[in-house]
């Protein structure tokens, strides 16, 4: 993007902040094509991409009226991150709930769990996640680095690259050589990271 | 190589795709709808109808 077209669109959103409805209009029609086949890429679903669009610019909206944009001209960027942190959010709760197909034989015993199980299932999360934690200190520090980025985080491999000052395929290489590499010391100190 | 086989027809993602016009104009909709007022400090989100 040139430099006219960044600050046509640092004007556009001053003007929509300002109350012009219609430059809302315009960036929407501008981006709607990216930010939509981005989404679609993402979950393959066309009444699904169609809900997370619409939230997406809810998102947008909200934070433009409550002035809270300060993003300086680089306005699709920060629409795609909104987007994108959304359809993790999809895959988070899809993940979560538990799905209900119509098959004639419906077994309520199937949905009901048993608390104290969960309790237990709980346990033995917190402890791998505790393990997991003590065995990642292992990885040399710049893998240690991206992974936690990267898995507890939940940063993008570009923010990942941003903030660590090296380019996405090193972000990418150091990713993969510390998975290579915690797959080495789990074995090394033969660890069950299962439940 | 295994190979995988799915029964159901896999959408190839369009570089046109575009939201449906409803979608958008849900979007105008709610954009003309929602204003904050700020109180003091306070920031109130108000949806008018």
């Amino acid at each position: 993007m040139n430099r006219t077209s960044i600050s046509s669109e640092a004007t556009l959103v001053k003007q929509y902040i300002e109350g012009d409805e219609k430059s809302l209009c315009t960036l929407i029609n501008r981006h709607q094509q990216k930010i939509f086949s981005f989404i679609f890429s993402k979950v393959y679903d066309k009444d699904l991409a169609e809900d997370i669009f619409q939230d997406t610019f809810i998102k947008v909206i909200r934070t433009l009226k409550r002035g809270k944009y300060n993003e300086e001209g680089k306005f699709l960027p920060w629409v795609m991150r909104i987007a994108h942190n959304l359809v993790i959010d999809h895959f988070r709760k899809s993940n979560r709930m538990q799905k209900f197909e119509g098959k004639g034989d419906f077994e309520i015993l199937d949905f009901i769990t048993d608390d104290d199980l969960n309790a237990e299932r709980q346990i033995i999360k917190s402890q791998i996640e505790t393990d997991l934690h003590e065995l990642i200190k292992e990885l040399p520090q710049d893998q240690l680095e991206v992974l936690e980025m990267r898995i507890f985080k939940d940063m993008s491999f570009k923010e990942i690259a941003f903030k660590t000052d090296v380019s996405i395929n090193t972000a990418l290489g150091r990713m993969r050589y510390a998975l290579i590499n915690l797959r080495k010391i789990i074995e090394k100190h033969q660890v069950v990271l299962t439940n | 190589m295994a190979k995988t086989y799915s029964n159901e027809a896999f959408q190839i993602p369009s570089k046109r795709m575009k939201p449906s016009a409803k979608t958008v104009r849900v979007i105008l909709d709610f954009s003309k709808a929602f204003t904050v007022v700020t109180y003091k400090d306070l920031q109130f989100d108000s949806v008018q109808n």
